[in-house]
């Protein structure tokens, strides 16, 4: 039994899946498509001036519009470039209460492929910020977007339409516009309408979307990570560090440039920590920029967010990014088929490194495999004692806590449906539901729990989890990783136990890995990182606060851009956790101890 | 196949004839054919397609317009390109395939007849083409018409592999059916020597297994090796000509059809200095000595011209005798035209 019974195996996958940020274990990123010859043409961009002189109008028109896109000057300019120039108008009934709607607009414009069919199209896209907006202004990347429309406009080399799409409203924007774009809804019905499209062009290939906050930039970030942990074709992300290299723009991942030290610990430390930077951004499943609604839809996309402080000493002006785009551009104009090369699946401990989803994959199945060994082990030892299995009862337990989780999915739109305010609502109710839920194995005493159906039930928990890591991990690793991390070890040791002591323990080891509570440690932690100089109870209130926005956050993010967080959690997450719950805490009778000791 | 025995027995008569009726004349032609070549012909096949491979067409066209300029007809090679480079879209330079970076040679030029295109440059094509089984009704530009006296070039670019040559991404050649080839040309008397010119990765297994006499094969590079390309044209935007044949056209321009280069420098244009591949070059199947077989042999093209001393008349060659005579009407009037219409109008009818 010595395998059977060896929990190491999670710990294994967790050494397994640190040690890969070092660059003994992962591989260099290199270019697989060979259609893209990256950076192979000269760039011949030079309506830098032109930028500077757009940028400046529309700084000026920005100040008679405090809180709308200045739609009318955007579109006068397009026409005058040449484009097909069109708006769409997009709604959105928010879902927290159905009595507050929301308008927004979004404006584009297609440059028609001078010598080819219109059946493919790449995007180019710049969130417009009103001056009220919250967020550093994106206007010198609406700037630059029209100067290199209208350098694209004359040329005849283009194999596909280019699309200049300004959007409205952050994500909501983009959101509505490929809705309208490809005729569907993502989200729940009657939330966001997505309108409809005057114009439109081909199949979109691939798309970039561009966040400059300044004239002069001193560094480029690259963005990758999208909706659900989605993440954009790794040819793509070499592309555009490729051609801001060719170009001399300073640019970085996650802030930083790959760094090379003499000690190898130092240098596994530095590209862990990046590492595990990239695996908290794509652990969340919401996007760091709306190129991460693209990639639901096949369009392979990524954001260059542009700083006025950079580490390098000079800073790049609208010529230096202005050729960047077109590198970029033209590259991916010499597509022939979707971006399917390179990795789709991967992460990236620095800019020019890569880990790829074979070698991640064996870390999250060592640690999903020490539940199954612990399941199968536990089986073993009941087959040998001959306890006393009531499965039926065992399988309609197993079928209510997942009920719980269902009602915790539809609770929302339950409440909405009552045509309530979702916010309040959700913020007090969902907590009762859960600490209702808390007290399923206090009730349930009269059921007459056998050890045996306690280890079943157990043995069920354990599988499940361990199914539920794998499938998770395949879509976003970050998440699998994160979850197997800190639920796994506490799952190995979950026992029906008679010890009292033991049981209490185990219990409260369990509520601090209850779903919410590990939201709370999340929050605390980025809270505690932004206003540390707070006192303990102020801190408290604010943690707690800001844990109930995120709830209440990802049932709206769910519900509008059907990001599948809340869901996951709500239908397999939380009826898991009240299994070994009601493991932990249903008190037993032990039927089979003659039996055992017979056997022994 | 009737189609050759009809021109194998015209040509045989018409030599018949020459020799009868010009002894003096045609002589040394004879003797030339007997054992030398009669005619050239040129098979140049790019089996590549997508505009990342723009270097490939540049090749085959390159190569071209390179044999067109020695001499061999446009109406005796076959043009084989699978992608329409000059009109592609991404093309900044639109109607035109250029071989260097400096776009000094238009390859595309106003007179490139290309035989087979786009989807047509299949492996099946190629073979039918080679051993001359095409379906009836094929014309006569996407046949080669070759027969024992002919000399072939056969020059092919694309993406190979160890043993095998792919064709638009979808099939591939493989060495062994590309010596099966030849060999049915040799049985069926459709070639007195070869020529075979390979610039793919890893070409030199392309002619590995040949096993039919009198061909002399060169490859860009070794087994195991991959053939690289020169140089990038960054106003096009893609790799403008691959190494070997850049070094072979280089060499090539400077030939002229009277000039005595042989076939043996030809042979040592690329050295792995300049390719970096090695070049490889198969000649144990080729009876004559490469330094002695002049390089128009293959790249030229045999036009037998003849100096006559007096004028030479009709009786010299026929029997004026034998030939009917034609009563020539003569007519007074010039024939009037009217006009007719296009096609008749049914519903009037």
């Amino acid at each position: 039994m010595g395998l059977l019974t060896d929990p190491s195996g999670d710990q294994r996958g967790i050494i397994w899946f640190a040690s890969l940020a070092s660059p003994l274990f992962n591989a260099s990123t290199y270019f697989s498509e060979n259609a893209l010859l990256p950076g192979l043409v000269k760039s011949t961009f030079k309506e830098d001036r032109f930028a500077l002189q757009y940028f400046q109008e529309l700084q000026d028109e920005t100040q008679k519009h405090e809180s709308s896109i200045p739609y009318s000057w955007l579109l006068a300019k397009f026409r005058q470039i040449g484009l097909d120039s069109y708006t769409h108008d997009f709604t959105l009934h928010s879902p927290l209460n159905p009595n507050d709607t929301y308008y927004g607009k979004n404006v584009y414009g297609i440059l028609r492929a001078p010598r080819a069919s219109s059946t493919e199209a790449l995007v180019l896209s710049v969130p417009y910020r009103p001056p009220k907006s919250i967020y550093p202004s994106t206007l010198p990347s609406i700037a630059i977007q029209l100067a290199f429309a209208k350098f694209a406009a004359k040329e005849k080399y283009w194999a596909k339409d280019i699309i200049f799409l300004i959007t409205d409203h952050e994500q909501l924007g983009i959101q509505a516009w490929l809705e309208a774009y490809h005729g569907v809804t993502c989200g729940n019905e009657g939330t966001l309408n997505h309108g409809t499209l005057k114009g439109r062009a081909g199949a979109i290939q691939a798309a970039i979307n561009l966040e400059l906050h300044s004239v002069k930039i001193g560094q480029i970030d690259i963005k990758i990570e999208g909706l659900n942990g989605q993440l954009p074709n790794l040819d793509l992300f070499n592309l555009a560090g490729k051609i801001c290299i060719k170009e001399g723009v300073f640019h970085t991942f996650k802030g930083k440039t790959p760094k090379y030290f003499r000690d190898p610990y130092k240098e596994w430390l530095y590209s862990f920590k990046n590492m595990l930077n990239m695996v908290s951004t794509q652990a969340t499943g919401v996007p760091n920029g709306n190129h991460g609604l693209f990639l639901r839809f096949g369009i392979q996309a990524l954001t260059l967010e542009g700083f006025e402080q950079g580490k390098a000493g000079s800073r790049s002006g609208f010529l230096s990014i202005g050729r960047v785009i077109e590198g970029i551009f033209r590259s991916i104009n010499n597509l022939l088929e979707r971006f399917h090369q390179s990795f789709f699946f991967y992460i990236l401990p620095s800019h020019d490194r890569y880990i790829s989803i074979g070698l991640y994959m064996p870390a999250v199945c060592m640690i999903a495999a020490a539940l199954i060994i612990k399941a199968c082990a536990k089986w073993c030892k009941m087959q040998e004692n001959h306890t006393e299995i009531r499965y039926i009862k065992v399988v309609i337990q197993f079928i209510v806590m997942h009920c719980i989780g269902a009602t915790v999915m539809v609770f929302p739109e339950l409440v909405k449906a009552l045509n309530s305010d979702v916010s309040s609502t959700v913020s007090y109710g969902l907590p009762s539901v859960l600490v209702g839920s808390l007290l399923i194995p206090f009730l349930l005493k009269s059921v007459n729990h056998s050890e045996g159906s306690l280890n079943l039930l157990c043995i069920f928990g354990l599988l499940e989890l361990g199914t539920a890591l794998i499938c998770l991990s395949m879509n976003n690793i970050s998440l699998g990783i994160f979850c197997g991390t800190i639920s796994v070890p506490f799952a190995l040791i979950a026992e029906p136990t008679k010890n009292r002591i033991f049981k209490i323990v185990q219990a409260l080891f369990w509520c601090l890995i209850h779903p919410l509570s590990i939201l709370f440690f999340v929050v605390s932690i980025n809270t505690f990182l932004m206003f540390h100089q707070e006192n303990i109870t102020e801190f408290v209130f604010r943690a707690l606060d800001a844990t109930k926005q995120a709830v209440i956050y990802s049932i709206a993010d769910s519900m509008i851009y059907g990001n599948w967080l809340y869901t996951v959690v709500s239908t397999i997450f939380i009826p898991n956790w009240l299994c070994f719950w009601n493991v932990i805490c249903s008190d037993f009778k032990r039927h089979n101890v003659n039996v055992a000791k017979k056997n022994n | 196949m009737l189609s050759n025995k009809e021109l194998y027995i015209f040509l045989s008569t018409s030599l018949v004839f020459t020799s009868i009726y010009a002894i003096n004349l045609e002589h040394s032609f004879i003797e030339k054919a007997r054992n030398g070549h009669t005619n050239n012909w040129a098979v140049l096949v790019d089996t590549s397609r997508f505009w990342f491979n723009y270097r490939h067409v540049a090749n085959v066209l390159s190569i071209y317009r390179s044999v067109k300029r020695l001499g061999i007809p446009d109406s005796q090679i076959i043009l084989m390109i699978a992608d329409d480079m000059a009109c592609n879209p991404r093309n900044p330079r639109p109607a035109t395939v250029f071989n260097n970076a400096n776009q000094h040679i238009n390859v595309y030029g106003d007179d490139v007849e290309v035989d087979y295109r786009g989807y047509e440059v299949t492996v099946e094509n190629f073979v039918r083409l080679l051993t001359g089984r095409l379906p009836p009704g094929t014309p006569r530009s996407k046949q080669l018409l070759t027969d024992e006296g002919s000399n072939v070039l056969i020059y092919l670019t694309g993406h190979g592999g160890d043993g095998f040559l792919k064709f638009q991404d979808s099939e591939e050649i493989t060495s062994q059916e590309m010596a099966d080839a030849l060999e049915q040309m040799w049985q069926k008397q459709r070639y007195h020597e070869v020529f075979f010119m390979i610039d793919t990765c890893q070409a030199a297994s392309m002619y590995e297994r040949f096993y039919s006499p009198n061909i002399l094969s060169v490859g860009s590079s070794m087994v195991g090796e991959d053939s690289l390309s020169h140089h990038v044209d960054p106003a096009i935007g893609v790799y403008i000509i691959d190494r070997y044949t850049y070094y072979a056209l280089e060499f090539l321009e400077d030939v002229s059809p009277e000039s005595n280069r042989s076939m043996g420098e030809f042979l040592k244009v690329c050295p792995k200095s300049a390719c970096i591949s090695t070049v490889g070059v198969r000649k144990d199947l080729f009876l004559r000595d490469p330094d002695e077989v002049p390089i128009t042999d293959f790249f030229g093209s045999v036009r037998p011209v003849k100096l006559v001393e007096t004028v030479p008349t009709l009786e010299h060659f026929v029997n004026v005798s034998q030939i009917p005579l034609r009563v020539i009407k003569t007519e007074s009037k010039p024939k009037k035209y009217h006009y007719v219409p296009p096609l008749p109008i049914f519903s009037k009818v």
